[in-house]
């Protein structure tokens, strides 16, 4: 290949991802255009806010008419920029999904008033930049690119925790957030750098082939160097994944920074930057797996340990993060806890799909095959992110604007003690608390309980495939107890007790823009609950075309 | 008459959207709200007696009927049937599989209503026990008075569900979401100790049914898997049938299903045991009774608890017979315990709503010995007794509510000889106490004696040890009517906070939840409010102790396809007397089948 032909190549290559990169590259612009409005002190003129509101709204509709591109063909499958990225129908849901998220976060964000107008610039740069990083993690293609990508989600996150300026607990949470994310990605690019070591490739694709390759040599064995590195740069990879997740050994960040930082990005973290790291966890997963599932044998026992192992990984977050909530009195810290523990959730369903896929058993419940099944679990991560989306939103939406009617000089709103009696206060909010903390409990009729549903289904249809997963089911369903505790006591205290005489008053009414923002973040859990089927047949068909069935 | 076949659907909707329409009307005030609710509630039983009477009774086979004809009757048994998707799980897509085009996969989760003999009468006791749960809200409740009538409209409309459903997942979720506002009522309006009260209740019931859950889950998956379907059957009609007629003909299914039985119980009867409650899960119950206000105490006692046994004779019993059968002694040992031994406690008691909480543990202990009994006496008896128990114990908690707003106290020692002053009061607190009692001539009679003779049947020992439950429950609900009604007339100190006992004094300090002070109810007899909710659950007091057929008749037809499947699976080697060893090992429906595992298997 000459020069010119490769130049020819590239330019093609370059032309032809551009038009799928574009909600990325709008929001690349709208960045930059934010960065002009603060540099030319445009902003009194044109609010920042609305600015990333409208580049937001860009994007997702971009990304909106990509998906409804996707039915109807047969293609579903495209990478971009010399297979850097890959566009498919899993890409773009995950797009809709984070820019979707957004737009609610800035909305969010005018309602509270957080940043002020001096700041906000800067913060949604940065709020912009992490979505940025989080849609190129739900499209990496390529190791390097997951680094990059997690990096560059990260980097705005460390900013944003630290943003309430002035507050000792808001630096402290940016400090701790960055040394764990500076330790964690540390280990995860030497893991990254071992896998390509061994594989010779850091692209997706061909680190499947690879594999398989690797084990068909003889000394391919528990024993044998190749197969401990093997083992090591997987592990590796999956702390830095685990950091994103908050997972058990890796969550040690989760409640300061949470407790620390502004609800408002409490909340964008724990929904955003979960959903994309789960999106770039089934990727990196299903590319060592090789796209479909092969028969047992090979490296194929080691995935399938890797697959129990992150299931039992999920039982002990999930339970750890429901036990250790229950003693918390902050609410951002209790909420914080009860985010791993949702992570714990989730990852039950990715850690079915792993033992699914590389389960010895050819043939699943109801005459399934291995990748149908393995459809369903990921069907089931999907409908519980939705769902995540609008709840856990909800509740921090709620946190934000009690802290705000609450907030005083040695009052930081936040408590739990603050939310005695807030039905009488502020009706509207004490029943949005009311759906979204029910849902996360997973009751029905909302939402919450279809989402565990799915999930729990498809770590019941993994049994099948390895007895352990008999435990993650029951202990799932037993953590679904343990987490009562905690959430009954956040009712408790806002239906049951009543309001002590010199509490500040929570004035949010049905016809206050607070009062609207919780109604619109509630409806949909309520009525994810209700009307099951749109979104769940989009997740079944997304995750089908991700698997090939 | 198809044009009534969306009623079951309709009388989940009426008080859903009741509920509703007292929230939004709720700036208006209490008065509008509970005159909404009633209406409500009303149509509400209007619907249900429409129901009664659109109601086909099938005919009752004769004993010796042919599968076939069974199976028959079984497509018919559900009536009034109403679906619509609800979640398209997996979504269709036409396989093909060795050249065969398969059917198109299509599991769905259905919004599928319907009633059969066993949920009608169920369904009848929810919609009628509100209206005394409304009346006796009327004064007693007067903070927040919207959102309590709102809250009872949710609760009426998820019971109702519960019983109607006829989709598994529907059910759970009906199921579940009982709990929501009953945890509001009893831990907003309850009494003093409530907030302990909803939450170890809310947390008992949920730690069951989680398991429940996972057994109905396990048993839609082995369904499928033992048919060799590739679509999962959520419909609880379709999937009873289907699993009894693959585990009768098909060997393998039957082995798998034979060790797959007693799990499947046991996570089924954990669930449901907390809810009837079962004598070692019974401890949230007199709490929650005590603390509930008065209306929540109704519709716990009344309609709650019957899911748990609704859900033994609905699932666990037609499911996994074998499993209920080889369970036999666990269940009766059980009931028998909590029969007397909660028959002990009542006793014991001196404080009113726990002398009836505990009653509630010994007359629910008769009403699982009649399911368990496993014949179609002690089915129907059992049946009878679940309904039976709904409207004493119903009127019992509606008499000790009237109570309670006049005086404030229930301690049984500060009361005395109330009948000269509430001669109407008495009247009916007597009829009740013998319906309770089980006085012939009142419902229940004609409940426990047909439990019992089934037991008796079956085995005798349980039932003889069960009798002196009766007796014991003669002496303290009578003890309780002499010490309240009878001998010295002795009223409770009136004023608030300065009650004698230990126990007016305590609820006495609860003042902002009764409605005191100037709005005293005044020390008079019942007035007509009161006795209208009274008289609603009297006269079907008498109507069932003076003409039960009315109410068996309707259940039988349903009842006797499960009887049958569990003498199929040796419920009758039970009757006689024999070791229960064989039971495990459905003898009967296996030595018919050429390819059974009893046969030694040839490889």
């Amino acid at each position: 290949m000459t020069f010119s032909e490769l130049l020819t190549k590239l330019t093609a290559d370059t032309q032809g991802s551009l038009l799928p990169f574009a909600p990325e590259l709008c929001i690349v612009g709208t960045i930059l255009l934010l960065l002009f409005v603060r540099l030319l002190d445009l902003d009194r003129w044109l609010p920042p806010a609305l600015v990333a509101i409208a580049g937001a709204v860009v994007a997702l509709g971009l990304s909106a008419r990509q998906f409804s591109e996707f039915s109807g063909t047969d293609a579903h499958v495209q990478t971009m920029f010399t297979g850097l990225l890959v566009y498919d129908p899993f890409t773009v849901f995950f797009r809709i999904f984070l820019l979707l998220f957004l737009l609610f976060v800035i909305y969010l964000t005018i309602v509270t008033g957080i940043p002020d107008a001096e700041d906000s610039p800067d913060f949604y740069t940065l709020l912009l930049g992490s979505t940025l990083g989080m849609l190129l993690m739900v499209s990496a293609n390529n190791l390097l690119m997951v680094f990059l990508a997690i990096e560059m989600t990260s980097l705005p996150s460390y900013a944003m925790a630290g943003f309430l300026k002035g507050r000792k607990t808001s630096s402290e949470a940016a400090l701790k957030y960055v040394v764990y994310g500076a330790g964690t990605a540390g280990v995860m690019l030497f893991g990254i750098s071992l896998l390509a070591g061994l594989l010779g490739t850091t692209h997706f694709p061909q680190m499947g082939p690879a594999l398989m390759e690797l084990a068909r040599q003889e000394h391919f064995t528990m024993a044998s160097p190749e197969f401990r590195t093997l083992a090591i740069g997987i592990l590796m990879v999956l702390v830095g994944v685990a950091f994103k997740l908050s997972l058990f050994p890796f969550h040690f960040w989760c409640p300061d920074v949470f407790e620390g930082a502004a609800a408002e990005v409490g909340g964008f973290l724990s929904v955003a930057s979960k959903g994309a790291a789960f999106a770039l966890l089934i990727r990196f997963l299903l590319a060592l797996v090789g796209g479909s599932a092969a028969p047992g044998g090979g490296p194929h026992s080691l995935y399938l340990q890797i697959g129990i192992a992150l299931s039992l990984i999920a039982v002990v977050t999930t339970t750890f993060g429901n036990l250790a909530a229950y003693f918390q009195t902050n609410i951002k810290r209790l909420l914080a806890y009860s985010t791993i523990a949702h992570a714990g959730y989730m990852l039950m369903a990715v850690g079915s799909m792993m033992v699914v896929l590389n389960s010895p058993v050819g043939e699943m419940f109801a005459g399934e095959t291995r990748s149908e099944t393995a459809a369903g679990c990921v069907q089931g991560l999907l409908y519980y992110l939705v769902v995540y989306f609008f709840m856990n939103l909800g509740v921090f939406a709620i946190v934000a604007f009690v802290r705000n009617a609450t907030f005083g000089k040695n009052n930081t709103g936040e408590e739990l003690s603050d939310y005695a009696g807030l039905v009488g206060q502020s009706p509207v909010l004490a029943i949005c608390l009311l759906i979204c903390v029910f849902s996360l409990i997973g009751l029905p009729p909302f939402g919450g309980f279809f989402g565990k549903f799915m999930v729990f289904y498809s770590v019941l249809a993994s049994t099948q495939a390895h007895w352990v997963m008999w435990i993650v089911l029951v202990a799932g369903l037993f953590n679904t107890v343990f987490s009562l505790f905690y959430y009954l006591r956040v009712l408790k205290c806002a239906f049951i007790d009543s309001r002590p005489a010199e509490a500040r008053v929570v004035d949010v009414d049905m016809g206050s823009d607070a009062g609207r923002y919780a109604l619109l973040v509630t409806v949909p859990v309520v009525l994810l609950g209700v009307a099951v089927e749109p979104i769940s047949r989009v997740a079944r068909e997304v995750a089908g075309w991700l698997l090939n069935t | 008459m198809p044009s009534l076949n969306l009623l079951p659907c309709v009388m989940v909707a009426v008080p859903l959207f009741g509920a509703l329409l007292v929230l939004l009307t709720s700036r208006v005030g209490g008065e509008q709200a509970r005159w909404t609710a009633l209406t409500n509630v009303l149509i509400t039983f209007a619907l249900a007696v429409l129901m009664v009477w659109n109601y086909r009774t099938p005919e009752l086979l004769p004993e010796n009927a042919n599968a076939s004809a069974r199976e028959v009757t079984a497509d018919d048994a559900i009536q009034m049937k109403s679906s619509l998707r609800w979640l398209n799980w997996r979504p269709a897509a036409p396989a093909v599989v060795e050249g065969q085009p398969q059917n198109p996969r299509d599991t769905a989760v259905e919004l599928s209503f319907g009633v059969d003999g066993i949920s009608l009468w169920l369904i009848v006791l929810s919609a009628l026990l509100m209206i005394p749960a409304v009346l006796v809200s009327w004064e007693s409740i007067k903070d927040r008075a919207p959102q309590f009538y709102a809250l009872m409209l949710l609760l009426e409309a998820g019971l109702i569900g519960v019983f109607a459903a006829q989709d598994i997942i529907l059910f759970y979720v009906f199921f579940e979401f009982t709990l929501i506002p009953l945890f509001f009522m009893v831990g907003i309006w309850g009494g003093s100790d409530r907030r302990w009260a909803a939450r170890k209740f809310f947390i008992y019931t949920l730690a069951g049914s989680v398991l429940t859950f996972l057994g109905l889950l396990f048993v839609v998956l082995s369904e499928s898997w033992m048919t060799d379907s590739s679509t999962l059957t959520f419909s609880i009609p379709e999937l009873t049938r289907s699993i009894q007629r693959i585990t009768t003909v098909s060997g393998p299914a039957h082995q798998y299903w034979d060790h797959a039985s007693p799990w499947i119980f046991a996570a089924l009867f954990a669930g449901f045991a907390i809810k009837v409650p079962l004598f070692p899960f019974h401890t949230w119950l007199p709490l929650a009774h005590v603390e509930a206000p008065t209306a929540g105490s109704v519709l716990l006692a009344g309609v709650l608890l019957k899911i748990g046994s609704y859900g033994f004779l609905r699932f666990a019993l037609p499911l996994v017979p074998g499993a209920s059968v080889a369970h036999f002694h666990v269940i009766a040992i059980l009931a028998v315990i909590g029969i007397i031994y909660g028959a002990l406690l009542a006793l014991a008691q001196e404080d009113i709503k726990k002398l009836v909480a505990y009653s509630s543990v010994s007359h629910m202990g008769f009403c699982l010995l009649g399911l368990f009994a496993f014949n179609t006496v002690g089915l129907t008896g059992g049946m009878l007794q679940m309904i039976n128990h709904g409207l004493s114990t119903g009127a019992l908690f509606t008499l000790v509510g009237m109570l309670y707003e006049r005086y404030h106290t229930r301690d049984i020692a500060s009361y005395g000889g109330l009948t000269r002053k509430y001669p109407i009061m008495a009247f009916c607190l007597l009829v009740v106490a013998f319906s309770s009692i089980g006085l012939p001539g009142l419902n229940g009679f004609t409940g426990e004696v047909t439990a019992l003779l089934g037991m008796f049947a079956t085995n005798k020992l349980y039932a003889t040890l069960s009798l002196s439950g009766i007796i014991l429950g003669a002496w303290y609900t009578l003890s309780l009517v002499r010490r309240t009604f009878f001998g010295r007339l002795r009223e409770p100190v009136q004023e608030h906070g300065h009650g004698h006992a230990p126990v007016a004094a305590r609820h006495g300090a609860e003042s902002a939840h009764g409605g005191h002070g100037s709005d005293h109810v005044a020390l008079k007899d019942l007035n007509f409010r009161e006795m209208v909710a009274l008289g609603v659950l009297i006269v079907p007091i008498f109507w069932i102790g003076l003409y039960p057929q009315f109410f068996t008749s309707r259940m039988q037809p349903s009842l006797q396809p499960i009887v049958a499947l569990l003498q199929s699976h040796g419920a009758t080697q039970l009757a006689e007397g024999r070791p229960t060893a064989p039971a495990t090992e459905p003898a009967s429906a296996v030595s018919q089948l050429p390819n059974s595992p009893a046969s030694p298997p040839s490889d």
